[in-house]
């Protein structure tokens, strides 16, 4: 009996066995999907059995993803290896969050080579994979890189990384993982059996853009003082800029100029743009050689493309602003609805859209210059022109911005033509890069002073923070008072001006807001009274 | 205030002199005339029973407008109605008012011009609204936006008098913007008047129709600028009308907005480029230096530099001012404000010009 019970044992025990070594058939490997710009780590697991061979894919995929199986099927046999015979079932999880891209292939035909090329198992605990696979087994570059990188991130087993080479250059920035670049499938292979490394070459594109963007500069806008010096002021203070002039006065010139002076973005802000723009599919150029992203979306711009929408909750330009410049030229004539859209992006400098399955936010932190005429016809106090509307239209014509939406802009400006006779005397104007270099004393000024308080720039200041940063020579309260009295400032003006006038004062590098800060701050506070009051 | 003299000036339609009488015959200031009254005293032809009943419901509702908005009225049986108002040949029966009445009699300018004024306008519009009511002229405007309202600013600024003819009712003044002004002018000491109550509904007609009044109660008119078509040049044809001196301020020659005023000097006005030439009519003297005492000695080189040439050029952009001075703009626009709040010139945050 005791004999029949061993054996009995032995039996379960070898079935067991048997057992255990289908389960040894599974096998994950890491890779990555998004949600919005969210990047998070997805578990692709690969599993082949017995049977009639198949190839089944399940966790959600879309189209996109599920074509993958013909790709893969043809990148494995084109790169000399053997596609198995067997029953392949391969999941993607979390399973129940819909699965987007191309970008699973690299991950799934290394679930199934792993199997009939015998890999080492523990060569992929700390690699995730991201590539999508062309017929020939070459690696095709993928959307939104940085942001599923920055996703993996989130799993502190992966140390590193296996891309796409030509995904190189975005993906260089990102701290705390190797980038592992690979042109083909063979590569990626012959690393993980240890036949060869990867050699990792950095930037080597960078270089090339760089004179192309030289030839705008601030010193071509002749004349125009008072509005480039207002742009000064808000590229230094992160200041929301409105300007109100005539046609052919300067205002989209010195806008388009915006981005000459202002300072390139650092490592943190490249990441945080790059992610954004990696969801596009493209990172235009600019912005690889750290310039800030200039936005200039046009009047008629749908709510979706201006804010975000559409069936994935796509960014929309407000996003893809972040960090950098949206101008919007003929403020007035945007659509109502989209300019007060724009208000909890300024405020909150995030921008969440909601949809019926979940709900994305997004980083939208970024100067708005508008530029607006003054009427219909465009020349309302044009000294040199007449205004042909009557002044009703130009009444409701001005009222079209809403007050919530003024009270949001820190400078306005008033532009005018400057007179051929005068254009053609003019000594040489200083060029962008000597405004540019104030402009980056005056922000790291600011840096120094908020290091301990969350905010960056002075337009960020709360009322409190004002009082407690925006300190007076006597003099300059003097005036301040006096200014108050004679026309009618609200308390509202008065932390504008003190807020432009601070940044005034780091311009200079001056610790105290002097009188003619002040005096120079009202300035812009004035053009705001002159039409709205 | 007499309810009798309200009532009788509401019959519109009937001869003023058989209503003086009428007026005459009763003493008793409270009582209004029955309509056997009426017809007994005087015969008059057009009273019948009919519009006796009509003026009398609006006669009511007249009253209730005067105690709802505290207003004051004139009739034209009343001994205070203005002489210079009785004059002219369609003299208000009756005008309600807000304000200092005895300044109706001072001497006074109407200064007046388009709605839509170019900033020399702007310009010289306080200019000379200043200048005037600092020798004591009481300036006269519509209330209107644009240059009737930068008239009465310009007399407020330098503690003048000033009265607004309204060509609405006084408790619905339009355009409405204008709502602060008229109550600074009020509070000044100033008079706001207007021949209309709520009671109709106000018609564009009456905004030319009030001009009338803005020439009668002056000595003389003075237009700074005119297009074309402005409803100033009726107000200037009212003034030829009623013997008024009438001034202009020229332009340039191809400015829109100086047409007008460059017609009425072609068709003999009096131009106008200094105050001097305005009291000259009335034998006064300004001696233009009177206002330029203003601590000019104490600025700074940068802010006398500066000051100069806006005197130089009368009126320019910030821009202009560092393009041909060669100061940097960001101290130009700091000169610029602290020379405003120290009220030696005007500055609206773009454009300079003198005071």
């Amino acid at each position: 009996m005791i004999l029949l019970k061993y054996i009995m044992t032995q039996k379960i025990l070898i079935i067991l066995g048997d057992v255990f070594k289908g389960v040894n058939m599974f096998f994950k490997i890491f890779s990555a999907g998004t949600s919005g710009i969210q990047g998070y780590v997805v578990e692709v697991e690969a599993d082949m059995t017995k049977g009639l061979p198949g190839f089944s894919l399940v966790g959600l995929p879309n189209a996109a993803v599920k074509e993958s199986k013909e790709r893969i099927k043809s990148a494995i046999s084109n790169s000399g290896f053997r596609y198995p015979n067997k029953k392949i079932i391969v999941n993607l999880s979390p399973a129940d969050i819909k699965k987007e891209g191309s970008h699973y292939d690299l991950a799934i035909a290394l679930g199934i080579l792993r199997e009939v090329e015998n890999i080492p198992e523990e060569k992929f605990e700390d690699i995730a994979f991201l590539g999508e696979l062309s017929l020939d087994g070459n690696l095709k570059p993928i959307k939104a890189c940085t942001a599923l990188i920055l996703g993996l991130l989130n799993n502190p087993k992966i140390k590193k990384v296996f891309i796409p080479f030509d995904n190189l250059q975005e993906a260089s920035m990102i701290p705390d993982i190797d980038i592992l670049p690979a042109k083909k499938l063979n590569e990626v292979y012959d690393y993980l059996v240890g036949k060869k490394s990867i050699e990792y070459i950095p930037d080597q594109e960078s270089k090339s853009y760089e004179d192309n963007d030289n030839h705008i500069d601030f010193k071509d806008v002749k004349g125009c003082k008072l509005v480039k010096r207002a742009a000064e002021i808000s590229a230094a203070g992160f200041h929301n800029l409105l300007m109100i002039g005539p046609p052919g006065s300067g205002k989209t010139m010195v806008a388009s100029r915006f981005n000459t002076i202002m300072p390139e973005l650092n490592n943190e802000e490249f990441i945080q743009v790059s992610q954004i723009y990696s969801f596009l599919g493209h990172i235009p150029p600019e912005i690889k050689l750290r310039k800030r992203p200039f936005r200039q979306p046009h009047h008629t711009i749908t709510y979706a493309s201006l804010i975000g929408g559409g069936h994935n909750s796509n960014p929309g330009e407000v996003v893809l602003a972040h960090k950098g410049i949206l101008f919007m030229d003929e403020f007035l004539e945007f659509n109502k609805k989209l300019v007060e859209g724009l208000r909890q992006p300024l405020e909150d400098k995030k921008v969440s859209i909601s949809r019926l399955n979940n709900k994305y936010t997004y980083p939208s932190d970024f100067i708005l210059v508008a530029s607006m005429n003054p009427c219909p016809c465009g020349n309302y106090m044009n000294p040199y022109k007449n205004c042909t509307c009557n002044e009703h239209k130009i009444k409701s014509y001005l009222s079209r911005a809403s007050n919530p939406m003024l009270d949001r802009m820190d400078i306005f400006v008033e532009t005018s033509p400057v007179p051929y006779e005068d254009l053609i005397e003019l000594a040489p104007e200083e060029d962008s890069n000597t405004i540019k270099k104030r402009v980056i004393n005056a922000i790291s000024i600011q840096e120094k002073r908020f290091k301990s308080i969350k905010i960056n720039y002075n337009s960020q200041m709360n009322s409190r923070q004002v009082l407690k940063y925006c300190l007076l020579s006597s003099e300059a309260k003097d005036l301040m008072e006096r200014a108050f009295k004679q026309s009618n400032l609200t308390a509202r003006s008065y932390h504008r001006i003190l807020k432009v006038s601070r940044t005034i004062a780091d311009l200079e590098a001056s610790n105290v807001i002097e009188i003619n800060h002040i005096a120079e701050a009202l300035n812009f506070r004035k053009t705001f009274h002159k039409y709205w009051d | 205030m007499s309810r009798k003299k309200i009532f009788l000036s509401l019959f519109k339609k009937c001869n003023i002199e058989e209503l003086a009488y009428i007026d005459s015959s009763i003493n008793d200031e409270g009582y209004i005339p029955t309509y056997e009254d009426m017809i007994s005293i005087s015969n008059c032809s057009e009273i019948d029973n009919k519009m006796y009943i009509s003026k009398y419901s609006s006669f009511t509702q007249i009253e209730e407008y005067l105690y709802k908005n505290n207003l004051g009225v004139l009739t034209y049986f009343d001994e205070k109605y203005p002489q210079k108002l009785r004059n002219i040949a369609q003299a208000p029966r009756m005008v309600f008012y807000k304000g200092n009445l005895d300044i109706l009699n001072t001497l006074s300018m109407a200064i007046i011009g388009t709605r839509k004024p170019s900033n020399y306008g702007i310009w010289a519009t306080k200019k000379f609204s200043r200048e005037l009511s600092l020798k004591g002229f009481c300036v006269i405007s519509g209330m209107a936006s644009g240059i009737d309202k930068y008239a009465h600013e310009g007399a407020l600024e330098s503690d003048g008098k000033t009265i607004c003819v309204l060509g609405s009712s006084i408790s619905k003044p339009y355009p409405k913007t204008n709502t602060k002004l008229m109550e600074k002018v009020i509070n000044s000491g100033g008079l706001v008047i207007s021949e209309y109550s709520d009671i109709k509904p106000i018609l564009p007609v009456n905004f030319a129709y009030r001009n009338r009044i803005v020439s009668a109660l002056s000595d003389g008119i003075l237009i700074i600028e005119a297009g074309m078509k402005s409803g100033t040049l009726i107000t200037a044809d009212f003034g030829l009308e009623q013997g008024k001196n009438i001034f202009a301020i020229p332009g340039s020659i191809d400015s829109v907005s100086s047409i007008g005023t460059n017609n009425l000097i072609k068709q003999g006005a009096q131009l106008v480029t200094n105050t001097n030439d305005i009291l000259e009519m009335y034998d006064m003297n300004f001696n233009s230096y009177e206002l330029d005492d203003k601590n000019i000695d104490n600025l700074s080189e940068t802010e006398k530099n500066i000051y100069n040439y806006i005197r130089t050029k009368g009126l320019c952009t910030a821009d202009l001012i560092s393009i041909n001075t060669a100061i940097n703009i960001k101290d130009v626009i700091g000169v610029l404000n602290i020379l405003d709040i120290k009220s030696i010139i005007n500055y609206d945050g773009h454009i300079a010009s003198i005071k």
